[in-house]
């Protein structure tokens, strides 16, 4: 019988994912959704003890959490479009101002490796004979 | 306490999702290394199964082949596989489709659990209306691909590490929480000695010689741990729901003592003294009483009991094993205006007071003229 | 209609509500340009409490008093303890000598304040100057007007911050900056020995209030159960007088004062505050006529002040430091009069002193408005070596000046001869006392030598202005309006005719003076006319106006010459004896030098304190880079310490 402790399990594996996706990922974006893959966690454990206790209390509480997760996603939206605004880009590490009077900032010291070239498309001539090789236009 | 009066060792079946499923994780993560992703992928998938074989027989249930057993694990393995491509993922427009997923995933296992209403709420509210605002965000801020920022990852062995312990750590609670089978065991092992015709000789205590009379009666090996297993027993059903001072005249708590009074009785006196009629008894008593609270504990018995308060006194309601009414939307809607009327208005509230700040930050500021 | 006490309050409430409403009018830009209204409106409304006051006074015997009843007093402060009761309580109260002060202040101060407003026209600041203006005056009254120390010494304060506040005027301006500080410093000085003087005096007395009657109630046995203390104390409240009335050797700030605003010269350093100090001593006079060696040291005091003042004011090239040290010296005169009072009768000495006092505030203040308009005519140019001649271009101001100078050399008939002169008599009349007398004779012979010296600097002064050809430094364009000219005449007027008007043949003055309290009970001399002396004292008075004119008008070429044939005196003088430099060396450099160790210490101490605070520090820079604003960092942090903690329950807690 799948029984209330295996729900506990999936909802705990989901608040890790989500708990590890909050501290690693440093898009402002990814990390709300982490967070919000925490609530979904929580939630999962509310409903499960919901059935397990026969009552409803817990059903409501994962209620609330939804209330709370789209107050929450309304909120968070509108600062980050105006974070946004402010530095054109959502990497939370721009925002550290707020470290001891002194203390160099934090970079990102490693280089990103290059990008792979990617194989030139082949472009059609008009009349057929052997197409030509040519860069694919990035810009 | 809950976890320390356990008397369960570790149970290993948890390394395996755990290891597994951190080493898959940190794998993915994006980092400044190239890493091929299949390797990522073998790994997680051995995570996986780990965590399938843990829900399988960590808990000592039998998992029946039922559909209902095939959906939970159809729709927890898309959840957590969704989730672990969402915290992973170079592209936050993929994240966001990811955790669609992810929510659809819970919202099947919600149905499962009997919430038909607030799987519907969350199918509309989380992946309707909430992940579409993202992706429109993502559309607003990332019109050039993914960024630098997507590429790296803050701290990721720390991070990763720290989780990983912190799920082996709920997995081993559960598991000391959940896990009956020593407490099943023993009430075997008390009802055999109760029922069989007469009690085995592994159990008495030799009679010491005449000349011996006053000295003190050692227990046998085999009774020692019977008593032991019974102690263990006890004590497991006792810390899973620990009981105040108060209400001592509970039934569990009447219980406990009868349990305990007889594990007493057959150590002092009923294996020194063969008393075999004695030994029959107070099995019989220690099997029905853990029995009971077993039940008791796992919801499938309720408690007859007048609770006191300060309310007055209170009957439960209803016998039998507890379930939930089957009009789910009416009974939801019921408990909500009546139990939880004031957190309702207090949410509408914050509901508003959100809206309201949402557009007061990210109004455009006007250039002062 | 007011009540006599009503009014009374009014005197010193209304200049302060007038100078509450300058600042507001300050503070509004649309009002700024009007805010001389409120000052003037309320000067003039004081002045003419001031003197319903004192015609209510003319008839009756008592003081007036506010609160009148002595059941309404008002408590400002008070501590009870077993054994004493610090009881300060609010209270006016104004008899004939305070009701005479109280004349002159409010009178010249209206006048005065009428003045700047032509005077202080267009300045930055103008809202400031009229309320720190009325703010003076409204400190003075009641400096003049408390029945008790402590409110007297507050009204004592309350000026000495306005005079620093009014010589810092052009604050931006360094000397003025430094002359403010000067002054109130040096003022300070006096003004300590004036606090330590009255909390002895309490403390001798019944410990109970600070009120005059108290003080005055017993003198004698004051006197003779502290043989010690009580005349300390009386010196402490003449150290007190010395500061503020600029006398040696504290008077080395009232020259720099002119750095502030002539009429703020005219109002503060020359007619009213430096007065207090007389004022202060002809109060006390009950108890300075116990201690005789205390007013043989006044009196000492002022004679060689008056004499050094006068000798260094003989060769100063800056109009205004003339007119200054000649206040320091007829400041010198009035301490000379109140130091003859025990010798001499308290009726005539301490009359003379407040004569004196009256006069020389008209016609100084004359002299320094007259100074004030030609400064503001020559372009803030006040050095008379630049100018001279401007009789017909400034014919009012030349008057003005003229009226001053006649009357402060002591020519006979204007108003300062009448005063001088009795006071040159009162300290003859000491003269012929058995102890001290020969002591008080010298003075008496400083004190004529000081007049011949006065006549003559102050008609020097006057020729080099107004007499000779015209010359004008560069950018002055002379002009007179009305709302300058207008009080020039009236205080010109005062300055010739008040002497005449009020003593010497209606003894009008002294009779209304000697109803006061204190000297009521005193013996009281026959009024007389003492022929030599008046004889005598107007030929000096005479000579010195012949000198200056003799050097200045008819032979200027005498002038270089009669300096270098005195050539060392010439230099004292100029450099006004090096008062200031003496003071540099014996005061400035040793305090220098003790600043310096105190400062050393301090360094060694800081540094001391700085070692440890260092500790902590450096045990900070080795946790400082948690602080890293990274917020996931924080949050991580957190995560880790919640895992290792469960981790732990779960893998030991049995």
């Amino acid at each position: 019988m799948i029984s209330l402790p295996h729900y506990l399990t999936v909802g705990a594996v989901l608040f890790v994912l989500g708990l590890i996706g909050f501290l690693t990922r440093r898009n402002l974006i990814v990390m709300f959704l982490s967070a919000e893959l925490m609530l979904q966690g929580v939630a999962l454990n509310f409903v499960a003890f919901s059935r397990a206790h026969g009552n409803l209390h817990g059903q409501v509480f994962a209620l609330f959490i939804i209330a709370v997760a789209a107050c929450e996603a309304g909120i968070a939206l509108a600062m980050f479009l105006m974070l946004y605004r402010k530095k054109r880009s959502l990497d939370i590490s721009l925002w550290q101002a707020l470290r001891d009077p002194g203390l160099e900032e934090t970079r990102d010291l490693v280089p990103l490796p290059a990008e792979p070239k990617e194989e030139p498309l082949p472009v059609l001539s008009v009349s057929g004979i052997e197409p030509a090789r040519k860069e694919r236009d990035h810009a | 306490m809950l976890l320390a009066d356990s008397s369960n060792d570790l149970n290993w079946t948890v390394l395996l999702p755990v290891v597994a499923g951190g080493l898959a994780v940190w794998y993915m993560l994006p980092s400044t290394k190239r890493r091929p992703m299949v390797f990522g992928a073998l790994v997680g998938l051995i995570a996986l199964a780990g965590l399938a074989a843990f829900l399988v027989s960590g808990f000592g249930d039998t998992i029946p082949q039922t559909v209902e057993a095939g959906l939970f694990f159809g729709f927890s393995g898309l959840a957590v596989a969704f989730a672990t491509l969402m915290i992973t993922g170079r592209n936050p427009a993929r994240s966001a489709l990811s955790f669609a997923i992810v929510v659809l995933s819970t919202c099947g296992l919600f149905l499962l659990l009997a919430a038909p209403f607030l799987m519907a709420a969350t199918i509309v509210i989380y992946a309707g209306a909430i992940i579409v605002t993202f992706l429109f965000v993502i559309m607003l801020s990332q019109q050039e691909g993914p960024s630098s920022a997507d590429l790296r990852s803050r701290e990721p062995d720390l991070a990763v590490v720290a989780g990983f312990v912190l799920l082996a750590s709920l997995l081993v609670g559960l598991e000391r929480v959940y896990d009956w089978r020593n407490v099943d065991s023993a009430i075997v092992h008390a009802q055999r000695v109760a029922d069989a015709e007469s009690v085995d000789r592994d159990y008495l205590s030799p009679l010491p010689p005449m000349e011996n009379m006053g000295s003190p009666i050692p227990l046998t090996k085999k009774a020692e741990e019977f008593l032991g297993e019974m102690r263990t027993a006890l004590n497991r059903v006792k810390v899973a729901a620990p009981r105040t001072a108060e209400d001592r005249r509970l039934t569990d708590h009447r219980l406990v003592q009868e349990i305990e009074n007889a594990i007493t009785g057959l150590k002092i006196s009923a294996f020194k003294h063969h008393d075999v009629e004695a030994i029959q008894t107070n099995c019989e008593t220690i099997a029905k009483g853990l029995t009971r609270l077993r039940n008791l504990r796992n919801g499938s018995a309720t408690f007859e009991d007048v609770v006191r308060s300060e309310h007055g006194e209170v009957k439960p309601i209803g016998n039998g094993p507890k379930q939930l009414p089957a009009a789910n939307v009416s009974a939801i809607g019921r408990t909500l205006f009546s139990d939880h009327l004031l957190a309702i208005e207090l949410a509408g509230t914050l509901l508003l007071v959100a809206t309201v700040g949402a557009i007061a930050i990210s109004r455009r500021e006007r250039k002062a003229s | 209609m007011l009540d006599a006490h009503e009014q009374l309050l009014a005197v010193p409430l209304l200049p302060l509500i007038g100078a509450l409403l300058c600042a507001v009018f300050g503070a509004v830009k649309e009002l700024r340009s009007w805010s001389h209204v409120p000052a003037v409106v309320c000067a003039a409304l004081s002045c003419v409490c001031a003197i319903s006051v004192v015609a209510q006074l003319n008839q009756a015997t008592l003081p007036v008093t506010f609160p009148h009843i002595d059941a309404d007093r008002i408590i400002w402060f008070g501590v009870d303890a077993q054994t004493s009761r610090l009881m300060v309580e609010f209270g006016l109260s104004a008899d004939h000598l305070g009701g005479m002060m109280l004349l002159g202040v409010t009178f010249i101060g209206f006048w005065i304040v009428v003045f700047s407003i032509g005077y202080m026209k267009g300045s930055p600041g103008f809202a400031r100057y009229f309320a720190v203006v009325s703010l003076f005056l409204a400190s003075m009254n009641l400096l003049i007007l408390a029945d008790n120390m402590i409110l007297m010494f507050a009204g004592w304060e309350g000026v000495g911050l306005c005079s620093y506040l009014l010589v810092g005027y052009w604050h931006h301006k360094h000397s003025a900056a430094a002359a403010a500080r000067k002054a109130f410093l040096v003022t300070r000085l006096g003004d300590v020995g004036l606090i330590l003087g009255i909390l002895l005096l309490w403390f001798m007395t019944s410990q109970e209030g600070f009120e005059y009657s108290r003080f005055f109630k017993d003198v004698p046995g004051l006197a003779s159960s502290y043989p010690v203390l009580f005349p300390l104390s009386c010196l402490l409240i003449v150290l007190g007088a010395v500061g503020k009335s600029a006398q040696f050797p504290l008077y080395v700030w009232l020259p720099d004062a002119m750095e502030g605003p002539t009429p703020v010269s005219a109002l503060i350093h020359a007619a009213t505050m430096v007065t207090a100090g007389v004022y202060l001593l002809a109060r006390c006079t009950p108890l300075l006529l116990a201690v005789p060696g205390v007013q043989l040291t006044i009196a000492i005091i002022g004679a060689f002040t008056a004499l050094l003042a006068a000798f260094i004011a003989l060769t100063q090239h800056d109009l205004k430091r003339v007119l200054a040290y000649s206040t320091v010296s007829q400041i010198g005169f009035m301490f000379l009069a109140v130091g003859c009072a025990g010798p001499a009768l308290p009726k005539i000495a301490v009359v003379a002193a407040i004569f004196h006092l009256f006069t020389h505030a008209f016609f100084k203040a004359v002299l320094f408005l007259s100074s004030g308009s030609v400064m503001h005519a020559m372009h803030d140019v006040i050095d008379m070596r630049e100018f001279s001649g401007l009789r017909k271009v400034l014919p009012v101001t030349h008057i003005a000046f003229l009226c001053g100078a006649l009357a402060l050399a002591g020519i006979p008939l204007f108003s300062g001869f009448w005063s001088k002169d009795m006071v040159l008599e009162a300290a003859l009349e000491a003269g012929h006392s058995e102890r001290f007398g020969t002591i008080y004779l010298i003075l008496f012979g400083i004190a004529l030598t000081t007049a011949l010296m006065t006549a003559f600097y102050t008609f020097r002064a006057y020729f080099r202005t107004f007499w000779g050809p015209l010359r004008m430094p560069h950018g002055a364009h002379p002009h007179e309006t009305w709302v300058m000219n207008l009080p020039l005449i009236v205080l010109a007027i005062g300055a010739v005719l008040v002497g005449i008007a009020v003593e010497p043949f209606t003894h009008w003055f002294s009779g209304f003076l000697s109803k006061a309290p204190f000297l009521a009970s005193t013996p009281t001399p026959e009024h007389h006319l003492n022929w030599p002396l008046i004889l005598g004292s107007s030929a000096v008075a005479l000579l010195g106006l012949a000198v200056a004119y003799f050097m200045y008008v008819k032979s200027p070429s005498t002038v270089d010459k009669a300096a270098r044939s005195v050539g060392r005196v010439y230099s004292y003088s100029l450099n006004k004896l090096y008062v200031d430099e003496i003071f540099k060396v014996l005061f400035v450099q040793p305090m220098n030098l003790l600043a310096g160790i105190c400062s050393l210490a301090d360094a060694v101490v800081s540094d001391l304190t700085r070692l440890v605070a260092s500790i902590p520090r450096g045990i900070a820079v080795t946790i400082k880079p948690l602080q890293n604003g990274l917020v996931q960092f924080y949050a991580l942090s957190m995560v880790l310490f919640v895992a290792a903690f469960i981790g732990l329950l779960v893998l030991f807690a049995k």
